[in-house]
């Protein structure tokens, strides 16, 4: 029970904060999707930054913090005369019929067991309990030491020393108030957060995309069997790729309202996804760029990168290296690569067919651009296995099935929009045909 | 058939069905199979309750981890292990720097003071 009671405490801290944040308007339960995601990243990206001036990734620092962030959000909504507009994707009222509801209700149930399976599960992935919870206790007992964190001569440092760490503070305030050492945290919390981005995405969409296509395409990616057995592993990969979705999904839905807490959101979930993974750095940086053949002013998304800065300048600072070569000669490297990623990308096996189906819905849909999202990221992959100074064939074994994640998760995304874009396209011609009286 | 009774009978069939004792589909996987310990998975045989002790020994100490004979795989477990649940302690890399030795033996971890 200890378990169970100590991680959702960490989320309702997390919960109150996001919602703070999200402000007095958006104070409903449809939005608790939203709320954890924003909790949770802002609350772990500034214990994070903590650690790097010196304080420990305590669950007292973090109470701290998440009370000031909260305090800061109440203050700050009142003031800020942000447009009423929000409104809109708070009142849209979407009647429904049996079958949605039923698949609605297969959503829920298929996510509710994938919380009890994950609370019921120790990380499969070594790395989990062998680098990403172990740097998250040394930042509770010791700090951002530079003994542990920075390779030297004399003490054991951690593997891959250059990744950010807010998913080693996450899981570490969870074993805290768990109140020892549990590995089962790491699950449990990946499953609660997977199951945010699925609310998440629902509430973004509820009122731009029919109930009908948005139950499919939820349905679809909970359905995914590599969903929950990335959970079930304690994949840094899976945040990583929700953050980016998400920041997907609010710029899309950015382009179509035009809300400036849209493009907030969006900018926010690129800033989280940056303290994630060393990889972030370029599939943000590809995000931005796609958004702004979008529309030039998504390019304010860009701010999120300087979020980057601190953490670069602490590994600067302590001669932390990178592990990525700018050797473009090893072109061999990207056919072994592309088909690899292809493998997992289209087997049916382990995401169905979400990244196909994206694919066809944007061609049937007359919007092939859409998928330069997905691509932008599919392309810092391949960019990565090219550059990559391990051998390849081990590299790909390793870690090809799961840095595709934020291609999969944006492409889902995608589906929703694109489906609906599609059937209005087709209302329209068959109103124009019967307004010319075609059959 | 409503659409909020079409829910609640989906969400409820769902849950049952993985709730079924005898069935062994993916449902049952989704919910953890059999469930599992708070200790991770080792790739080698590796004593988490010799950990757990060798931690209370160990406190916030330098310690230097040893597998005498050991396989690479064996020695990155103990590394990894040490890291998890030694958290409190620093390891070092040369024995000479260390107040405790945590040596793996068959599995089972010992400590004991340089």
């Amino acid at each position: 029970m200890r378990l169970v009671a100590g991680v959702l405490a960490v989320n309702a801290a997390f919960l109150v904060v996001g919602y703070a944040l999200l402000g007095p308007s958006r104070w409903r339960p449809s939005w608790v999707g939203v709320a954890l995601l924003v909790g949770a990243g802002s609350v772990g990206t500034l214990v994070f930054f903590a650690t790097m001036v010196g304080l420990h990734a305590s669950l007292a620092v973090a109470a701290v913090i998440a009370a000031a962030v909260a305090v800061g959000g109440l203050v700050l909504w009142p003031r800020a005369r942000w447009p009423e507009a929000s409104n809109r994707l708070l009142l849209a009222h979407r009647p429904f019929r049996a079958p949605t509801g039923a698949a609605f209700g297969v959503v829920i149930a298929v996510c509710t067991i994938g919380v009890v399976g994950a609370f019921r599960s120790s990380p499969w992935l070594d790395d989990v309990w062998g680098i990403w919870l172990p740097k998250g206790l040394a930042l509770w007992h010791h700090g951002l030491d530079e003994r542990l964190f920075a390779p030297n001569g004399e003490y054991v440092t951690f593997g891959v020393p250059d990744y950010p760490l807010w998913w080693s503070v996450i899981t570490s305030l969870d074993v805290q108030a768990v109140g020892g050492l549990d590995v089962r945290v790491v699950c449990a919390q990946l499953a609660l957060l997977t199951v945010a981005f699925v609310g998440a995405v629902a509430r973004l969409l509820w009122d731009c995309v029919r109930p009908p296509v948005l139950a499919g395409s939820l349905l679809l990616l909970v359905l995914s069997p590599e969903l929950w057995r990335h959970v079930q592993g304690g994949l840094a990969d899976l945040p990583l790729a929700i953050y980016l979705a998400l920041a997907v999904v609010a710029g899309a839905r950015w382009l179509q309202t035009r809300e400036p807490f849209l493009l907030a959101l969006s900018g926010f979930s690129l800033a989280v996804a940056l303290q994630i993974k060393t990889e972030a750095l370029v599939e943000v940086a590809a995000l931005v760029a796609v958004g702004a053949l979008f529309a030039r002013r998504l390019l304010w998304t860009a701010l999120a990168l300087l979020a980057a800065l601190p953490w670069l300048a602490w590994r600067f600072a302590h001669d932390v290296p990178g592990r990525a070569e700018l050797d473009l000669t090893r072109v061999e490297r990207v056919p072994d690569a592309a088909r690899a990623v292809s493998e997992h990308l289209f087997d049916p096996t382990e995401w169905l067919v979400i990244v196909p189906l994206a694919i066809v819905l944007a061609l049937v849909a007359r919007k092939p651009r859409v998928l330069l999202a997905p691509g932008a990221l599919l392309a810092v992959v391949l960019t990565a296995y090219w550059i990559d100074r391990d051998e390849i064939n081990f590299v790909l074994a390793t870690s090809s099935y799961r840095v595709i994640d934020p291609v999969v998760l944006s492409a889902a995304v995608l589906i929703p929009l694109l489906a609906e874009s599609f059937l209005q396209q087709r209302e329209t011609l068959r109103e124009d045909r019967a307004l010319v009286g075609e059959p | 058939m409503s659409s909020s009774r079409a829910l609640a009978a989906a969400t409820l069939a769902v849950l049952a069905a993985a709730a079924l004792p005898w069935s062994d589909g993916p449902l049952r996987r989704l919910a953890g199979g059999e469930g599992e310990g708070p200790d991770p998975t080792f790739d080698v045989e590796l004593d988490a309750r010799s950990l757990r002790a060798a931690a209370l020994r160990v406190g916030d100490s330098t310690y230097f981890a040893e597998w005498p004979g050991g396989s690479p795989l064996e020695q990155g477990n103990l590394k990894a292990a040490g890291q998890l649940y030694l958290a409190r302690g620093l390891p070092v890399l040369e024995p000479e720097r260390a107040e405790w030795i945590v040596v793996a033996r068959d599995g089972r971890v010992e400590v004991r003071r340089r």
